[in-house]
């Protein structure tokens, strides 16, 4: 019940937050330089037909009135029609959040086992051979950039080995794929599509390969740490005092306390990605959220840029809010 | 009185910061960075952009390219070494920026507290309320990208952390006995809060530090792989593996292989220091 309460005060507090954001993009990619209309219009218009271009998209407008204007269609679930393809922003936006979280998702979960799982190990054999390597390992995965490891990557085994489909896109065209969710993984699962579901598993394969082994780093170090912490601790000494047996201790007592950290550390590392997904998607040609940001902030599509930074802020806060539920779940010492 | 003070309050004395062995090995590793950077145009045998028309795209080991050439004919070796100035310069000075905008802003309202406290915390969710590479992202675009921008925007999506942990950290250096001495020994509280609260509260900062010039590294290679940072010609890793990402699925890796090594060691040498720094904190 407490839980409950907690997550609705938070839930409200969303509220003001994202107001703010909503104002400062809205001011700043307003006042800093940069002019979409410029981007539309051929080099020959006129001053004329620039105004009446700026007039067509409610640039000449107040401001604050502009504001309103974009908080009112807000309220209707309406982001606006962008200025580049004259789509609904809402629309488009459907279409490339699936993909975007289909992948920072897969991701997140392999890293997350991964990591515990090495985090774990490592303490277990500390100062062992096998402690070393998981973290040089897990210090060079921490240094190396998101995007040059999917060229890596594609260069191996694309190039190399041509076990990995050609980086461009995220399901082969000749499934006939028929979009439902936009997430493909669950469309091929549920029009029961084989043939896609493997081509889907395949475009899969590098880029969340690429975005786990980043953030599976980060993770390894935590876990390790807080598994040290735990094995020397006098509970611990006790476990083994006691004989438990060591499936025992290290399932019930190791891993069980390691994981209170986790999903902190998991919030912070799913925002990281998404920020992380827009180069990966870049390298990977996936079409997705992040591609579209950086497609829509390098013309200046004031309506997707405010949709983009407007839902990424809004699942960040959500993120983390999950985050603090879930830790207080798993370590009852926590008070929310 | 006042000297009693000045002597109980010292900051962070070198004496107390034992070195570890990663801080030590990251630290040469760094050094060795600086040097070749600093001796760029004495160990280079080919300008930053200077081309070689007999020899485009070769590889690796070829007579006068020790890393071979781009689709250009700029010899890779020397680039990286000229890009080791831009990368590590503007990380450094953007990290730098950083620190001591966020630590005097997050000292400032975490010692004055109240209204000022609470607004500028509400502004700092805004800013986190997504991801930093996100906000330098779209700061990049709207600035545009001279250096002096790209550091503008690196120290500014950076900045916010800063504030948090030096206002929370202010928070509980202010409720120490000494200050309240301080206090009563008739200091200004201008005087307390820079001279006394403020180095006081800097540890956790300085153990970050290094941390964030790592990522600041990440940050500006991966504004300029998607064409936002550093343009060509000039040599900055993050460029280069953007130029050499075509080669790279014709079989041509060196173009960017290299450059993303360079881009993993210096940002591996940051990670050192800064994980040496947390392990004896």
């Amino acid at each position: 019940m407490r839980l409950l309460r907690y997550t609705l005060r938070r839930l409200v507090l969303l509220v003001p937050v994202l107001l703010g954001v909503s104002v400062v993009t809205f001011v700043l990619i307003r006042v800093l330089p940069g002019d979409p209309i410029r981007t539309l219009l051929p080099p020959t218009a006129t001053p004329a037909d620039i105004a009446a271009a700026r007039a067509r998209y409610g640039l000449n407008e107040p401001l604050v009135s502009q504001y309103w204007i974009f908080l009112k269609d807000l309220a209707h679930g309406d982001l606006g029609t962008s200025f580049q393809t004259g789509a609904s922003v809402t629309s488009e936006l459907g279409q490339r959040l699936g993909p975007t979280f289909e992948l920072v998702t897969c991701a997140l979960v392999l890293a997350v086992v991964v990591g515990v799982t090495l985090g774990i190990t490592s303490a277990l054999r500390a100062g062992k051979v096998w402690d070393h390597i998981v973290r040089f390992v897990s210090l060079a995965g921490g240094a190396v950039s998101e995007f040059w490891l999917g060229l890596l990557l594609i260069f191996f085994f694309y190039y190399h080995l041509g076990i990995a489909p050609a980086p461009n896109g995220r399901v082969s065209s000749d499934v006939a794929l028929r979009p439902i969710t936009h997430i493909d993984l669950v469309d091929s699962l549920i029009t029961g599509n084989l043939a896609a579901l493997r081509s889907v598993l395949a475009h899969l394969a590098l880029p969340v390969a690429t975005l786990a082994i980043v953030s599976a780093a980060p993770i390894v170090r935590s876990v390790r740490a807080s598994a040290l912490q735990v094995l020397d601790s006098d509970a611990y000494r006790c476990t083994e005092a006691h004989g438990l047996p060591m499936r025992m201790r290290v399932f019930r007592y190791v891993l069980r306390e390691s994981l209170a950290g986790v999903p902190t550390l998991a919030a912070l590392l799913y925002g990281y990605l998404l920020g992380g997904a827009v180069l990966v998607e870049y390298v990977f040609s996936w079409q997705g959220f992040g591609q579209w940001a950086l497609h829509g902030m390098l013309f200046r599509d004031y309506p997707i840029v405010q949709a983009f930074v407007l839902v990424s802020a809004a699942f960040y806060v959500l993120v983390f809010l999950v985050a603090d539920v879930l830790h207080a779940v798993l370590d009852p010492r926590v008070r929310l | 009185m006042s000297v009693l003070l000045e002597t109980t309050a010292r900051p962070l004395s070198l004496r107390r910061v034992r070195i570890s062995g990663l801080t030590i090995a990251g630290g040469l590793v760094l050094a060795i960075l600086v040097l070749a950077a600093a001796l760029a145009p004495v160990i280079a045998n080919w300008g930053p952009t200077e081309i070689d028309f007999k020899a485009q795209l070769v590889g690796p080991g070829s007579p006068g390219h020790l890393l071979g050439t781009d689709d250009n004919g700029m010899d890779i070796f020397s680039r990286l070494l000229f890009a080791a100035r831009l990368d590590l310069g503007i990380a450094v000075a953007a990290v730098g920026i950083a620190v001591l905008f966020g630590s005097v802003l997050g000292a400032s309202v975490g010692y004055v507290g109240g209204w000022l406290d609470e607004l500028a915390m509400r502004v700092m969710d805004v800013f986190q309320s997504f991801p930093a590479f996100v906000l330098a992202l779209g700061m990049a675009t709207m600035l545009g990208t001279s250096t002096v921008n790209l550091i503008v925007v690196i120290a500014l999506a950076n900045t916010p952390s800063y504030v948090r942990l030096m206002r929370s950290e202010v928070r509980g250096v202010r409720e120490q006995g000494w200050v309240e001495a301080a206090h009563c020994a008739g200091l200004g509280r201008a005087h307390i809060l820079f001279r006394q609260v403020l180095p006081n509260s800097l540890r956790p900062v300085l153990v970050i530090a290094p941390l964030n010039c790592g990522w600041a590294i990440l940050m500006l290679a991966g504004l300029s792989f998607v064409g936002l940072g550093v343009r060509l010609p000039t040599p900055e890793w993050g460029a280069m593996i953007a130029a050499g990402a075509d080669d790279l699925v014709g079989g041509q890796w060196w173009t960017s292989v290299f450059p993303g090594l360079m881009l993993l060691v210096a940002v591996l040498g940051f990670n050192l220091v800064g994980e040496g720094l947390q392990e004896r904190q």
